[in-house]
């Protein structure tokens, strides 16, 4: 049996039960924890999930407010130890306030989750997107078994778009990408929707330098199971397309399982 | 002392011009009438609460009268039906025993045309509270929308409140968590400057957990508290449920302004979140409990309802209530319609528990300054309600004064609806008529509003907006039960005939669900009509709720008959109107929950094989009345009037077709007839197809042109070759028949022939651009 | 021809949570406790164009009509023509006493296209602008101190220091109520 990996509730998640049970899917346990729990009892866990949702409805930033609650103070703590601690979509936004995603200079927030830039609309954005990998994939633990696949994921959110003003920074950060956005010819997808918001990159995920971090904005615990890929894309997925087993594993779920494997091996 | 309004020794003029400086919206005769009763005068508490009780929204004054004969009778898979703040439906029979399916339906219409972005957020907000107070956790929500012409002379204005409303939708559904399952968009001149927001929402609650808006009989036996949960009580949406009881005057800005209701799904979730803790509480204790959503009358409207529903009464100690300001009025307090709150009535012994979950567990006033959960009041067993401010009865109130609304007998009088079938001309040319056709506003493609929406949240969806015509959602742990859930409206179809209209719709939004494979199980209903003063307005009230009920007697369940198909939650929105004095067409919009026994035998409308068979199952009625093809052509005619004993042999024979297997797949077809449909079947955003339809209407007894635009309704299927057969039979056996029209092409094109003529044949993907980008461009103005 | 600039300072009427929240963060995550007494949150918008008067009155009609910048029903509008003192802009002013505020703004948005109301007279050189005025208010502390601390709370440089403007989305200063009109710059879009 792995060790427990604690899916965070911030004020305002909404995916941690079925986040949790993607973990449970992968052959891990998980338990959600609230924000507020003692953090005496938030250092024992294996692994770390910030999961998608509105932590404090996106005032002033997304993942803004939320970043700076003392429960991120522990997960900061243990990601340095070397805990695995994965973030998605607002939780990926929570990751990058905090600084430990990219992570260059300790402390430093130079890269933001900026609101999608999107031709002819604003606001919120979802779509299914095709995902593939970056630069990063193979140091980064939960997406070392990738390789050269496609993963068709779900997105849903309006301020996606990985940026930075530095233009040091946007070199570097092509290093940490870990996940990028894929046209359905293959390439790294540009333009919008393929690219959904203009990421620098077409990065749909960035890790730290260790490979221990991620923070991802599209949301593999919506795609466990083959049957909620849309049909115009099963083609894209392993065994068998649209007449597979509609409950066989999803695309999303290879993300879970590297992150099962590497606790069971500690 | 608390402020009293002189009635008792008051003229008529004297008694209105009071009310008025108040902002009571009630006729004086109304108020008066209460106090006669009570032998005194009322304080401004008491009145606040007596305009709510008998505001439109609140009482049905207009409508109950009719609402008491037309609505169908309840089935016995029903286990609650309309009266409560949610319906009730037992899906033990559809393959979950022990689950039951919530459903609760409403409008939020006033106040999304001053404020679009909140009127529509607290539309969300307050119908997916009415379900959480069944203690059911909600799994989807539904939003069918009426905005005006953007293109006509008020379109600045409609195209600001349809793009605010989108907004408000998504900022509140997406937050709170709860998937967008589908919905419905009209635009229309009549909806100028009153847009229609009606909401929907759904959820699934073992049935052993269901939770009543009344105070238990066990209050009988131990002391029950009333516990406010929420965000504290502020001056925003001051007379709500009145205000959306009258004629829109978009001028009174400022009059208008109490009527601002404020937002917070973020602290909504929170307060779920505690909320599902306090339900596994009272489980593992086995306590009763009554659960009752703040909505219209606010704490006042909900409190009395709470206890008088359970044949109690209580006394609210109103200092108690957890107020934003620091001199808060106690008539505000007691009717103000701030969002983000519920009563609890709990035993006593169990209310420090509660209190601790909401305070200090989640954090109830780190989240929202002042939000918390507080006891205010305590349940007696007299059947009256006592408000205490300051040491001084405030309100003192015998049930019968609040539950005894008055019900009004306004007249009827009837108005021509359309009988002359007309013609349709055939364009010219029909290439460009096609290209035009799948970008009417009607027919284009919705994906530029639903994009923004989360479908897929909670990880349960399977079919999401615009992938069929349901949405198909599997809640229930461990279960292969699959939940369809549709919605309809149609106010050109209801304009031209209200009764066939409105059974029309019936017809659509079941055929939607038995579509995708699923049995349906209930309908929901929201009436949005203008003014009940209006004798002929009423009429269409009335005529509509006729159509309705007959479609739902007629219609029955798949398999029985003998019961109707139940309506177990609804709403009335009156006084749908500017005040220049026109009101909007007829708009009921219904919705269809259904169930599917497996999941994965859901039925999809995307065409599958090449070579394969089309067959159509419908009336085939020269119906075209208010369509987008009459638009296009200049034509005029009749809406839909089916036959609904034939309709329920076709629907529930397709029905059987899909529970079967024998369909590949299926599509319903209304609005945009046969063409519009078989174009869906190919037309997919992302990725095409890459097939296209061959139809031959030689077989089909109307003309060509009546053939592909006919509005009369029902299914195209597609049946794989070596199943054409025994699908046919089986239609037999449901005393219905399908006719082949054509077949599915290898091709990405559309073609139709006719008596060996061809009238077109197109390729797909100019048609796609059209179609996909047409209401991106026109919402967003981008149109040069 | 000269250019003059209207301001306009949108104000929401009732509660406005997301204040709240800022405050509430300030206050506990980011320790400047109940020193930081009060926090506001206003938009400013300014329009810059061909000094004519009477068409400035014009245009914030249509603008108001087309529902993009301000709700009558939620918000109220308060404008300042060219010219006039700062006292239009309604309390708090930006550094009225005991107050420090700052102005923020993404000097990447072309807000004109899609505002649609404005379109008829960008042809004649009218321009709209936007920012956010965030207000804060000091107990404790002379100006300096004051002025250090407010940098502190807005600029947002690690993952506690600072909060309300990201560097990386937008541009920041300090705002004065005497401070030259127009407030809002955007120099590569000048000429």
């Amino acid at each position: 049996m792995s060790p427990t990996v604690a899916i965070i509730q911030l004020p305002g998640s909404n995916c941690e039960r079925e986040t949790a049970r993607a973990i449970e899917m992968a052959g891990g346990s998980a338990r959600i924890v609230r924000w507020n729990e003692p953090p005496a009892r938030l250092v024992d866990f294996g692994a770390y999930v910030i999961p998608g949702g509105f932590s404090y409805q996106d005032r002033i930033r997304a993942g803004a407010v939320a970043a700076r609650l003392p429960v991120l103070d522990v997960i900061a703590q243990r990601a340095r130890e070397g805990a695995p601690v994965l973030g998605i979509c607002n939780g990926a936004q929570v990751l990058v306030e905090t600084g430990l995603v990219p992570g260059f200079h300790e402390g430093a927030l130079e890269v933001v989750l900026a609101p999608n830039r999107m031709p002819g609309r604003d606001g919120y954005y979802t779509r299914w997107v095709l995902l593939g990998e970056g630069p990063a994939s193979g140091r980064c633990l939960f997406t070392r078994d990738l390789n050269a696949r496609i993963l068709p994921i779900p997105m849903a959110h309006g301020e996606g778009r990985f940026w930075t003003r530095d233009p040091a920074v946007a070199q570097r950060l092509a290093s940490h990408v870990a996940l990028t956005y894929r046209t359905p010819a293959g390439d790294p997808a540009v333009d919008f929707p393929w690219n959904p918001n203009g990421s620098l990159e077409s990065a749909a995920g960035i890790t730290n330098e260790k490979g221990n971090v991620l923070a991802l904005m599209p949301h593999p615990e919506r795609a466990v199971l083959r049957a909620q890929v849309p049909d115009s894309l099963t083609g894209r997925t392993e065994g068998g397309g649209a007449d597979g087993p509609p409950e066989s594993a999803g695309p999303g779920l290879l993300l879970f399982r590297s992150l099962v494997e590497v606790l069971c091996t500690r | 002392m608390i402020e009293r309004i002189p009635l008792l020794d008051a003229d008529e003029t004297a008694i209105r011009a009071s009310l008025v400086r108040h902002g009571i919206r009630s006729e004086p005769a109304e108020i008066l009438e209460v106090a006669r009763r009570l032998g005194r005068d009322l304080t401004v508490p008491e009145a606040f609460l007596i305009d709510v009780a008998f505001s439109e929204h609140c009482s049905y004054k207009s409508s109950r009268r009719f609402l008491r004969g037309l609505l169908p009778p309840l089935a016995p898979h029903v286990i609650l039906g309309p009266g409560e703040d949610a319906g009730v439906v037992d899906l033990g029979p559809s393959g979950a025993p022990g689950w039951a399916l919530v459903v609760a339906h409403e409008s939020h219409n006033h106040p999304s045309q001053l404020l679009p972005v909140e009127g529509a957020a607290t539309g969300i907000g307050g119908i997916v509270r009415d379900v959480y107070c069944m203690g059911a956790d909600v799994i989807g929500v539904l939003d069918g929308l009426c905005f005006g012409d953007l293109d006509g002379p008020n379109g600045e204005v409609a195209r600001s409140v349809a793009r605010g409303v989108v907004r408000g939708i998504w900022e509140y559904g997406d937050a709170l968590g709860v998937p967008n399952m589908g919905g419905d968009l009209a635009f229309d001149r009549c909806y100028d400057d009153n847009c229609l927001v009606n909401v929907v929402a759904l959820g699934v609650v073992p049935i052993a957990r269901i939770i009543r808006s009344r105070v238990p009989e066990a209050a009988r036996r131990e002391p029950y508290e009333i516990v406010l949960i929420g965000k504290p009580t502020d001056r925003s949406g001051l007379g709500g449920a009145s205000f959306a009881s009258k004629i829109l005057d978009a001028g009174a800005a400022d009059s208008n302004l109490g009527a601002v209701q404020i937002h917070d799904p973020f602290l909504k979730r929170v307060l779920v979140e505690a909320t599902k803790a306090v339900w596994d509480l009272l489980a593992a204790k086995g306590c009763a409990a009554g659960f009752k959503d703040l909505g219209a009358g606010g704490f006042g409207g909900a409190s009395s309802e709470l206890v008088l529903a359970g044949g109690f009464g209580a006394v609210i100690q109103l200092d108690r209530l957890p107020a934003a300001e620091a001199e808060p009025n106690p008539a505000h307090l007691l009717v103000g319609e701030t969002q983000e709150r519920f009563v609890w009535a709990l035993p006593a012994t169990i209310v420090p528990d509660v209190l601790k979950i909401y305070n200090e567990d989640f954090d109830l006033p780190g989240i929202y300054p002042g939000a918390c959960a507080a006891v205010v009041g305590h349940v007696i067993p007299e059947t009256r309600y006592e408000v205490v401010w300051r040491g001084e009865k405030v309100v003192d109130l015998p049930a019968g004064v609040l539950e005894e609304s008055p019900v009004l007998d306004r007249p009827t009088r009837p108005r021509p609806v359309a009988l002359d079938a007309g013609d349709l001309p055939e364009p010219r040319d029909w290439g460009a008529f096609v290209e035009k056709f799948v970008a009417h506003p009607s027919l284009c493609s919705r994906a530029h509003v639903y994009r923004h929406y989360d479908a897929e949240v909670r990880g349960e969806a399977l079919v999401r907006p615009g992938e069929a015509d349901a949405g198909i959602s599997r809640p229930i742990p461990g279960s292969h039960v699959g939940i369809a859930v549709a919605l309809d409206g149609n106010g050109r179809w209801c304009d031209l005939d209200p009764y066939h209209g409105t059974a029309a719709i019936v017809l659509e939004t079941v055929r939607n669900v038995v579509a995708v494979g699923a049995r349906p199980l209930t309908i929901t209903d929201c009436m949005n009509f203008g003014s009940p003063e209006e004798p002929e307005c009423l009429w269409e009230f009335e005529q509509s709720l006729r159509g309705m009920r007959d479609a739902c007697v007629g219609l029955g369940l798949p398999n029985d008959p003998a019961h109707a198909l139940p309506i177990v939650s609804g709403n009335v929105s009156f006084y749908n109107q500017s005040s220049s004095g026109k009101r909007i067409k007829p708009t009921p919009i219904l919705a269809c929950f259904g169930a599917i026994a497996d999941w994965r035998r859901a039925v999809k409308p995307r065409f599958a094989r090449a070579g394969n068979p089309i067959r159509l199952v419908g009336a085939l009625d020269r119906a075209w009345g208010g369509s987008p093809a009459c638009d296009l052509l200049g034509s005029t005619g009749v809406p839909p009037r089916p036959d609904v004993a034939q309709e329920r042999s076709r629907i529930y024979g397709v029905l059987a077709g899909c529970e079967a297997g024998l369909v590949r797949s299926c599509h319903d077809f209304a609005e945009g007839g046969i063409l519009m449909a078989a174009i869906e079947c190919i037309l997919f955003e992302e990725e095409p197809t890459g097939l296209g339809a061959n139809l031959d209407l030689s077989g089909v007894p109307l003309r060509p042109v009546e053939a592909l635009l006919a509005e009369s309704g029902g299914f195209l299927l597609e049946i794989d070759a070596e199943r054409e057969e025994d699908f046919e039979n089986l239609l037999g056996r449901h005393g219905a028949s399908s006719l082949r029209i054509g077949r599915v092409l290898d091709a990405p094109r559309i073609a139709v022939h006719s008596g060996g003529r061809t009238l077109f044949d197109l390729p797909v993907a100019p048609l796609a651009a059209a179609w996909s980008r047409k209401l991106g461009d026109w919402m967003e103005g981008e149109v040069a | 021809m000269s250019t003059a600039t209207t301001q306009i300072l949108v104000v929401l009427r009732n509660a406005d949570p997301t204040a709240l929240t800022a405050l509430a963060s300030l206050r506990r995550s980011l320790g400047f406790g109940k020193n930081l007494l009060d926090l506001r949150r206003r938009v400013l918008w300014e329009l810059s164009g061909p000094a004519e008067g009477a068409e400035v009155g014009a245009i914030l009609d249509a603008l108001r009509r087309g529902g993009q910048m301000w709700n009558p029903n939620k918000e109220r509008a308060l404008v300042r023509a060219p010219g006039e003192p700062s006292s239009k802009l309604g309390s708090p002013l930006p550094d009225e006493d005991g107050w420090e505020s700052w102005l923020a703004w993404d000097p990447t948005r072309d807000l004109d296209r899609p505002i649609r109301a404005l379109r008829p007279w960008r042809a004649r050189g009218f321009r709209i602008r936007r920012g956010t005025l965030w207000s804060l208010q000091w107990g404790e502390g002379d100006p300096a101190e004051r002025r250090r601390l407010s940098e502190r709370a807005v600029i947002t440089r690690g993952a506690r220091e600072g909060l309300l403007v990201h560097p990386h989305l937008e541009d920041a200063r300090r705002i004065g109520s005497t401070d030259p009109i127009p407030w809002l710059s955007s120099p590569e879009r000048e000429g």
